[in-house]
């Protein structure tokens, strides 16, 4: 911490409140961002703060699925995309040259639109982040995936079967098998994509409440096209529209007296 | 920073070894020009390609290629005369006919037909093949381009039934279902709406198939009958350009003119097979997107 | 309507009658070369030398030869092939130039093969000075399967859903650890596969190891990868067209094409059966 702070350039250091510091995990300064000739994500400076859910909607095609991703770098690797602006962990710009991507993506973990579990068993699918981060000892591995399975309220399901298959679980079991493998290397921040778009209304209401418990310990911020979702789960909401960022408030505010006509045209049905 | 390190020893290696199996590849390419090009310090262009003796070995030596591109050229068409038929059927068969389980089964038989060495086609065509041809037309010999076609026409059949298969079973059922509204049967939909649609991809497998025909080395070698003259029907024995390799590489001293001569032969060979795979490719791929 | 009916009935009989000739000439070679070749093939046949002047004796040296000739192959070509694929596929930025690579290495696949043997002639025989030897047809089969490896491997390698690479990337694997732990276990089946095929393809050549490798005849087992060795596919070439006694080596023939095309088409079926069974198995 105090190393960082050094490195930082004094004037950034004295623009910087400490307190706002800790209030927040992560926030971005004019971020752009570009696939090709698109502009994807226009000029958004939003801040996250910790242990708290924030809910990011709005029309498809609005950015906020590139906006989810760059914030742990997966943009890197799923399109070619050029990135302008900073987003900063903690007081951190991962963006920066001297960044240890991998680092970075341990640090924000990520669960993605249709459940991706590897086929192997469940067991090693959670270990699976724990043995690439160089943890070896058994003991300590069965521990650490009890309490993951639990933190994911999925251990009573699966407790009595971690050798079988991972791909035979239910839709709503392998997306909590993921939420699980996520929950494994001890994030700071998790990232939702649209996590219950493929599942069921059952399926989804436990993603919901699961999320609620998980903010007591992690930092969450949620992309989804379901507005009472986000009403539901989240305490931020920001709405995202052709890239840019129409309003970001809590979440009451948002869906009971938002300041923008297009948001509420947006949350009342009348497009999208 | 230590994993970033090694992150890039890794792609560093990985790239090194990729360079080397494209430098070997590419190598093909250039000891081909390099031992074929000096041939024409020897002998002119046209002399070569339309040269009408082959006789390496006189003194003074003939390089005319042409008894040898017409070989080639002929057992490829007779060759392409038996296996399109047969292949574009089978491949009807397999994607139209077939019940599922019968469909597994033929497909595997042909592709085990494509696993047999040529030599063994070429052994084949010896003892069997030709005494039977030369009996049958009552011919001074066995082994000649007619005996050779049939062979190389098997053996280019399961890259046509396989290429063409894959097209047929590419074109969409809706193509075919509104056929059958509009009261065609199965045939006529096959011929009329499946057919037509899938013959990009069908002339894809026959243009692969053809070059199969085209490279092909041992069993014309064992089967053509090997006379380097320029051909007067299909009952003649003939030299092919890969028969001929084979045959002389032997014997040749290397660095002198027929060695050069004979890699030549294989430039001819190497830009034949390329044009034909760039066709094909580009065929291939105009079916696709026009599928899309 | 009946003469449509009739059109039909005749249309598909042809193509019928068509995938009957075919399956025909491959049972007519099979039927063909196992009756005649049965007779030859016993356990002397496969163990011993020939003697004789390759009138009599066995076939051991050109199993063992081309045993030797298709390991080294796939020895050079399996490593340098999967890596290449994998450097294609996982780690180049997919340009014009990588498109370019991929178009040159599916085109040489269909280059001749006895282009292949004038390449190893060239290079490995003269340019390298290993003469010719194990090691020189080892390395020519082994680049003429080379792009049948890449191409095999970088299919099976972009069958792994791109979902698998994300999850592990996004869970703090480095790339590399995403690609040896996740990416190739679920790959390997499919670069198995297309090894095997072209192990299959390697043993049944005979024009790339005419000049680079193959001996008629020779009195002795081969002792180190520099000396020249018998073949199975030459074999059979040579008996026919080679030699002094060709009423003799005729059945000598026949047995040997029977090992060859047992061998070959047993190597296939395995390729074959295991191509489907990883299909099958595959859920994503």
């Amino acid at each position: 911490m105090v190393k960082m702070a050094i490195n930082m350039d004094y004037a950034e250091r004295r623009n910087r409140d400490l307190t706002f510091l800790k209030r927040f995990k992560m926030s971005t300064t004019n971020l752009n961002i570009w696939y090709g000739a698109v502009h994807a994500v226009k000029n958004i400076n939003l801040s996250i703060e910790k242990n708290k859910v924030i809910a990011i909607i709005g029309p498809s095609g609005c950015g906020k699925s590139t906006f989810l991703r760059s914030l742990n770098r997966m943009n890197d690797v799923i399109l070619k995309s050029r990135i302008e602006g900073k987003i900063l962990l903690d007081e951190k710009n991962i963006y920066d040259t001297d960044v240890d991507v991998v680092e970075i993506r341990r640090k924000i973990g990520m669960v993605f639109q249709k459940s991706n579990p590897f086929p192997k068993s469940i067991f090693e699918n959670v270990a699976y982040g724990l043995r690439v981060n160089g943890i070896k000892d058994k003991n300590y591995l069965e521990q650490k995936i009890e309490r993951s399975l639990k933190d994911a309220a999925l251990w009573k399901e699966v407790e009595d079967r971690l050798d079988s298959l991972a791909l035979d679980l239910s839709g709503g079991q392998q997306q909590r098998l993921c939420i699980a493998r996520a929950l494994a290397v001890e994030p700071e921040v998790v990232l939702f994509d649209e996590p219950c778009s493929a599942l069921d209304p059952t399926a989804t209401a436990k993603i919901e409440e699961l999320i609620q418990e998980l903010k007591k310990k992690y930092t969450i911020v949620i992309v989804t096209h379901n507005m009472q979702q986000a009403a539901r789960i989240s305490d931020f909401t920001a709405f995202f529209m052709l890239g840019e960022l129409i309003e970001f408030d809590k979440t009451d505010k948002i869906f009971t007296a938002p300041s923008k006509k297009t948001t509420e045209d947006y949350i009342t049905g009348r497009f999208g | 920073m230590k994993r970033r390190q090694k992150e890039n020893l890794i792609q560093g290696f990985f790239c090194g070894l990729s360079l080397c199996s494209i430098l070997f590849l590419l190598g093909i390419v250039i000891v081909l020009f390099k031992e074929g090009l000096p041939i024409f310090n020897v002998i002119s262009f046209g002399k070569l390609f339309f040269g009408k003796f082959w006789y390496p070995t006189y003194e003074p030596a003939d390089f005319g290629m042409l008894p040898l591109i017409l070989g080639s050229l002929m057992v490829t068409v007779g060759a392409l005369i038996i296996s399109v038929p047969l292949g574009v059927a089978s491949a009807i068969y397999i994607s139209e006919v077939a019940h599922p389980k019968g469909k597994e089964f033929v497909k595997l038989l042909i592709e085990l037909l494509a696993g047999v060495p040529s030599v063994v086609y070429g052994f084949f065509g010896m003892v069997f093949l030709a005494p039977l041809v030369q009996n049958f037309f009552g011919l001074p010999v066995g082994l000649n381009a007619f005996t050779a076609a049939i062979l190389l026409g098997v053996m280019a059949i399961p890259t046509i039934t396989s290429v063409s298969e894959d097209a047929i079973s590419a074109v969409p059922e809706s193509f075919k279902e509104a056929s059958y509204a509009l009261g065609a049967n199965r045939w006529e939909t096959t011929v009329k709406i499946t057919l037509p649609a899938a013959m990009g991809g069908i002339s894809t497998g026959i243009i692969l198939g053809m070059g199969r025909a085209v490279g092909e080395t041992m069993t014309v070698l064992m089967v053509a009958g090997g006379a380097a003259v320029i051909p007067h029907s299909f009952f003649e024995p003939v030299r092919t350009m890969t028969a001929t390799i084979a045959a002389e590489m032997g014997e040749t001293v290397v660095g002198g003119e027929h060695f050069h001569a004979l890699f030549a032969i294989a430039i001819v060979l190497f830009l034949m097979t390329l044009t034909f795979n760039i066709i094909a490719d580009f065929l291939s791929q105009r079916f696709r997107r026009r599928l899309r | 309507m009946r003469l449509r009916k009739i059109k039909e009935f005749i249309g598909f009989g042809i193509v019928r009658l068509a995938t009957i000739i075919i399956l025909l000439a491959l049972f007519a070679i099979l039927y063909f070369i196992v009756i005649r070749g049965i007779k030859v093939v016993n356990w002397q046949f496969l163990s011993q030398m020939p003697h004789s002047g390759m009138t009599a004796g066995g076939i051991l040296p050109a199993i063992l030869g081309t045993f030797y000739l298709t390991m080294c192959a796939i020895c050079f070509a399996f490593p340098l092939g999967v890596a290449a694929a994998i450097y294609l596929t996982e780690y180049a930025k997919q340009g014009k130039l990588i498109r370019i690579i991929r178009i040159g290495v599916s085109n040489l696949a269909g280059v001749p093969s006895v282009v292949f043997g004038l390449f190893g002639l060239a290079v490995f025989v003269k340019f390298f000075g290993f003469g010719i030897s194990i090691l020189s047809g080892g390395l020519t089969l082994g680049i003429l399967i080379l792009p049948t490896i890449i191409r095999s491997s970088e299919e099976a390698l972009l069958l792994v859903p791109h979902s698998f690479r994300w999850a592990s990337l996004a869970l703090g694997a480095s790339k590399w650890q995403t690609i040896f732990k996740v990416v190739l276990p679920n790959a390997v089946s499919g670069m198995l596969t297309g090894s095997i095929l072209g192990i299959g393809r390697a043993a049944g050549e005979t024009a790339p190891i005419l000049f680079t490798a193959a001996a008629f005849y020779t009195t002795k087992l081969p002792c180190s990868i520099f000396n020249e060795v018998q073949a199975l596919p030459y074999h059979i070439y040579a008996l026919m067209t080679e030699g002094v006694h060709p009423k003799a080596q005729v059945p000598i023939a026949y047995g040997t094409a029977l090992v060859l095309i047992f061998l070959v088409l047993g190597i296939n079926c395995i390729a074959i059966i295991m191509r489907n069974r990883f299909r099958r198995r595959q859920k994503w």
